[in-house]
């Protein structure tokens, strides 16, 4: 499919709530990066961002049938992702040992106040370009930490640094990025 | 608390090497309506969007993606059908059904219940109440030996290491904690592990059954241990697999067909259909895979992962 082409997305959600499968996958296609966007807020693992995305719309599907075509759409699959992030939470308890499961849980009561009425797409999108503005030392670091997930001691002993250093040469990265970031949404709006 | 230390916290948490008191400390902030309290959500989000800036994955590729999964949902029985084909044999043996016993409705019933309760601060309390009368199930289900892996098929030679001593496996024979299956060069073994998930044990192998079994309820523990050679295990996506370990991996079916197969240097894992998730054992490495990826570890971590042909296995050399 071509994203550029005009794509009349009510006359998908109608014809995905009669079950169109084709229909329906065009608004997988639509709305992937915005609920990738909107799970990676609380999820920082990738796989699992897209896994959680994923079974959000495998739900969708199979209770397309009860959608009212005259709503949006966008808000009710953000609903039932956020739901399935939230059971996600709550299973991952299980395997997790007992630290991790005491901020999981905060973090879990902290989302569940959250009004969350945005998906956040276009955050995704500025940061991407902001980071092809970093030195490519610090695009390294970036990608190492945030794509590769090496732990940060990991880090300090293969760069030689101590891992405050590290951890405070990563905050400083971010606070640009997000300056960045800030910059181009700010611009998006103006 | 300054921001720094805030964020050697998070980083912390998210390395999985937080201390418990420094855990209540950033779960006490995280809970607060303080000012750190969404600078630390803030935070968060940011590592997560920067990790789907530098991961992105192309709209067609997710959908393509998507739309295998949804096809596997729709006709679980492929994954029978996919498991029969594969089994070495070729003879047309029916995967025999066992329903589950009194003691597993119980355990399924436990773990339902233990996944829905809100646990908050009385941990030691609840853990009490939940693993006492579990244990005492897992117990009593080891000393009276009755197992809900149930062999279906056994080919010749194949040996069953039970207590020290080396008995012959046939159809019918249950499986419990301890045991050790070994089976000869030429020939294989077929297992019900619980209702809808089966397992094929190939030429050459060695499966471990460890403590505590039945898998329904110690599932998390490591239950299945491959400790050479190759299996198969398919697992209809309405029922919980075991967790299948090998010394470079641990491997949770969620649904689907899988194979695994492992040497003293490396592991391999083959997804035929649906999903598995996997994590590096003695490594912080967690990976989702779909229908059509292999995986490829060793005990350094992972070698490689991607999209396969159906005879990837031929380039995993022993």
């Amino acid at each position: 499919m071509n994203l550029n082409q005009p794509i009349n997305e009510g006359e998908k959600i109608l014809l995905a709530t009669q079950g169109n499968k084709e229909a329906f996958s065009v608004l997988v296609e639509i709305y992937q990066a915005r609920l990738r966007a909107f799970a990676a807020k609380y999820v920082d693992n990738s796989e699992e961002v897209f896994d959680l995305v994923q079974e959000a719309f495998l739900d969708a599907y199979t209770h397309m049938g009860k959608f009212e075509p005259e709503k949006e759409f966008g808000p009710w699959i953000r609903t039932i992702l956020k739901n399935r992030i939230m059971n996600h939470f709550r299973s991952k308890k299980i395997r997790r040992n007992i630290q991790l499961s005491i901020v999981d849980e905060a973090i879990l009561e902290k989302m569940s106040e959250a009004k969350d009425d945005e998906f956040c797409e276009d955050k995704v999108l500025s940061l991407k370009d902001c980071v092809s503005q970093l030195r490519k030392q610090h695009q390294d670091l970036i990608q190492w930490r945030y794509a590769d997930k090496v732990p940060v001691k990991d880090l300090a002993y293969s760069l030689k640094q101590s891992a405050s250093a590290i951890s405070m040469k990563l905050m400083r990265i971010r606070e640009i990025l997000r300056t960045c970031m800030n910059g181009k949404l700010g611009d998006v709006k103006a | 608390m300054n921001l720094i230390s805030l964020d050697l916290l998070i980083n912390s948490y998210l390395d999985g090497d937080i201390e418990t008191k420094e855990a209540k400390e950033l779960a006490s902030i995280i809970r607060s309506s303080s000012k750190q309290s969404q600078w630390i959500m803030d935070e968060l989000a940011m590592r997560g969007w920067l990790a789907q800036a530098l991961n992105s994955i192309p709209a067609n590729k997710f959908k393509q993606s998507f739309l295998e999964r949804l096809n596997a949902e729709e006709d679980s029985s492929d994954f029978l059908k996919e498991f029969e084909r594969r089994q070495a044999t070729g003879d047309h043996h029916t995967i025999s059904y066992t329903p589950p016993n009194s003691l597993s409705k119980i355990l399924i019933f436990t773990q339902a219940a233990l996944q829905q309760f809100n646990f908050r601060l009385n941990y030691i309390f609840l853990a009490a109440i939940v693993l006492i009368p579990c244990l005492w199930f897992s117990f009593s289900y080891i000393n009276t030996n009755k197992g809900s892996s149930i062999v279906t098929e056994s080919g010749p030679g194949v040996q069953l290491i039970r207590k020290n001593q080396s008995l012959s496996l046939q159809k019918g024979t249950s499986l419990t904690a301890g045991d050790r299956l070994i089976t000869p060069l030429s020939s294989g073994v077929f297992i019900n592990i619980n209702e809808g998930c089966q397992l094929s044990l190939k030429a050459s192998s060695e499966l471990s059954f460890v403590p505590l079994h039945p898998a329904r309820f110690h599932n998390k523990q490591g239950n299945l241990v491959l400790e050479k050679g190759d299996l198969e295990m398919k697992n209809n996506r309405s029922t919980e697999s075991p967790l299948l370990s090998t010394s470079h991996l641990e491997l949770e079916l969620q649904y689907g067909a899988v194979e695994l197969s492992t040497t003293q240097s490396s592991s391999l894992v083959k997804v035929l259909q649906g999903v598995c998730h996997i994590n590096e054992r003695g490594r912080l490495g967690q990976h989702t895979l779909f229908g059509g990826q292999y995986f490829l570890i060793n005990s350094q971590g992972l070698i490689e992962k991607n999209n396969t042909s159906m005879n990837h296995l031929t380039h995993f050399k022993k």
